[in-house]
């Protein structure tokens, strides 16, 4: 850098003009970052400190640890963890054991295999609000295609109405909606196995289930591990399913810590209160991307 | 024989998978082209009696449908051009250019991500009501912008290091700038990538509820889901408001889906230049 000759001055400044350029790139979404993410989080933090009213949110008032010692004498807040625990690992592990079962199924080949697989990706494509209408509308316990089909086996069954087969309902409509993802991910890297390790199997005498759980499955395995992981941390935060198809009831059997958040806030008319709840939520998060990022490292490939 | 029940055991469980995903959506179709006193017969007929559009048509003329619609494509037709503007040049400098913070700056995209909708919800809240913001198109515009920039950024990414650096080295190298190599260079071979992380957003915002639940109260203003759940509420008729409206909020997706396919297969393929 001493040496001031024509070529190590035009050096200097490419790397300064490169500098710039990656700033000028950058200076967007830092400031959407900063503004929009960054801002809130750190503004939730402030507001769980606090009591704000929801007619009122002006007028936030200091009351320290108060929120947070309230909640956890909570028997509700308890209640919903447990909730969103029991609706979290049913429906992961439901469309872990589906999305495997139908990814290795649409990596045979057969004709048709190509319009199936894109038929399997529809539920990821439609919003929630239809998916909860539907199921709604085929549970209807009067009228519903569900209960007709029970009637001849003498069931007649109030999914909606009753604690444990609402909870049923959210988990089965959470399955057929979101297992997809689990599909997609598990079938792309079904595709890079390699034939040989089969061939070499079949040579050896293996069946079709010593290969799925030989082969297949030890393969897989760090894939299927990301996927849980994801869809635990997306399920137990989502709000909109759970609030559009039960709202929470009968009775909070399906109230999950969203739900608790959404009601602190707006009828229980403690905004602050629902922020101490997402501060929950937040701490389960920042545990689960702990474990997530400590094993997987998902920015290894840019060194 | 045994090959023949092999084959004939493969398409039943096609069957029951195709009829698995396909039985809700075509069950909500074929009830939402019954008469209204066929919908509520007892046991359900399977096919109507005779096919109606009454429902669709008093859809569309007793209630907002249309103005919810227009109002969910208004706000995704902004909000995914405007995450994609922002987003790109922002994706791009994360895979090319090294400067401190850089990782932890990735990794808190990634963690956003993730992040808790009601945990940006409350505060944005807090916010837009001081800024005089709620229940305005503006408000859910910018909360949708926050809500889809992370996840954009974090797909781009991958594109742009799916994209081998040489071609600009080699554009650069010829005397082209580092602008000039992004805009003709990266760009038309980033194209899939856009496309498909764009109709990923624009499907994110056909379907928020939530963000829309706080800050949107007026008729006029409520997009789809917020509009179609206030149906819900009302009683009587409702399911035939109810059904049409299911399809008619899934038709323009699965438009989009057809897109959505062949753009993949392109993003494929613009990898294929890797090697």
């Amino acid at each position: 850098m001493k040496q001031v000759n024509g070529t190590g001055w035009s050096r200097v400044t490419y790397e300064q003009s490169e500098r710039r350029f990656a700033i000028k790139l950058l200076l967007p979404t830092l400031a959407c970052v900063g503004g929009l993410i960054v801002l809130p989080i750190l503004y939730n933090i402030y507001l769980s400190f606090h009591f704000v009213s929801s007619f009122d949110p002006g007028h936030p008032r200091f009351v320290g640890l108060e929120n947070y010692r309230e909640l956890l004498q909570n028997d509700v807040f308890w209640n919903d963890l447990i909730n969103g625990i029991v609706y979290t690992f049913s429906s992961v592990v439901l469309q872990i054991t589906l999305g495997l079962g139908f990814a290795v199924f649409l990596n045979k080949e057969f004709v048709g295999r190509n319009l199936l697989r894109g038929i399997v990706l529809l539920p990821y494509l439609i919003p929630t609000v239809c998916a909860v209408f539907m199921a709604k509308w085929m549970l209807e316990p009067v009228h519903g295609i569900v209960n007709a089909f029970l009637q001849p086996i003498g069931l007649s069954v109030n999914w909606l109405g009753k604690p444990i087969p609402a909870m049923i309902s959210a988990i089965l409509v959470n399955t057929w909606r979101f297992f997809p993802f689990v599909e997609i991910a598990i079938l792309a890297r079904l595709q890079t196995i390699s034939p040989s390790l089969y061939e070499a199997a079949e040579i050896d005498g293996a069946n079709s289930w010593q290969k799925f759980f030989h082969i297949t499955l030890p393969e897989l395995s760090s894939l299927l591990f990301v996927v849980a992981l994801l869809r635990t941390i997306w399920t137990f935060n989502d709000f909109q399913l759970v609030f559009l198809l039960t709202g929470g009831g009968p009775m909070n059997s399906t109230e999950i810590l969203p739900l608790l958040a959404y009601r602190e806030a707006f009828d229980n008319n403690n905004i602050g209160m629902g922020c101490t709840v997402a501060m929950f939520m937040t701490f389960i998060l920042i545990v689960t991307f702990g474990i997530y990022y400590k094993i997987f490292k998902p920015l290894k490939e840019t060194h | 024989m045994i090959r023949n029940l092999r084959t004939v055991g493969k398409y039943s469980v096609a069957v029951l998978i195709g009829g698995f995903i396909l039985t809700p959506l075509l069950w909500t179709l074929v009830c939402s082209l019954k008469p209204s006193s066929e919908l509520l017969r007892y046991p359900p007929t399977f096919l109507p009696g005779k096919i109606i559009l009454s429902h669709y048509y008093n859809l569309l003329k007793d209630t907002f449908f249309s103005t919810y619609f227009f109002n969910s494509l208004f706000v995704a037709l902004i909000t995914t051009p405007l995450t994609l503007i922002i987003a790109t040049p922002g994706a791009y400098a994360l895979t090319r250019f090294r400067f401190r913070g850089r990782d932890v700056f990735a990794t808190f995209l990634l963690f956003s991500y993730m992040v808790p909708l009601l945990l940006l919800g409350l505060p944005m809240f807090m916010l837009m009501s001081r800024l005089q913001l709620l229940n305005t198109r503006l408000s859910l515009i910018i909360s949708y912008t926050a809500f889809c920039l992370p996840f954009c950024m974090w797909m781009l990414r991958s594109f742009f290091l799916s994209i081998p650096r040489s071609l600009e080295e080699a554009a650069m190298v010829d005397g082209a700038s580092r602008g000039q190599a992004l805009l003709r260079i990266v760009m038309p071979l980033a194209m899939p990538g856009l496309i498909s992380c764009g109709i990923f957003t624009f499907v994110l915002v056909w379907n928020e509820y939530a963000l829309a639940l706080l800050f949107i109260r007026s008729e006029q203003l409520k997009t789809l889901p917020l509009g179609m759940a206030a149906f819900m509420g009302q009683v009587a008729s409702q399911w035939g408001y109810l059904l049409p409206a299911i399809i008619l909020m899934i038709a323009p997706l699965l438009f989009l889906f057809m897109f959505i396919q062949k753009a993949l297969v392109r993003g494929f393929l613009a990898g294929a230049t890797k090697g």
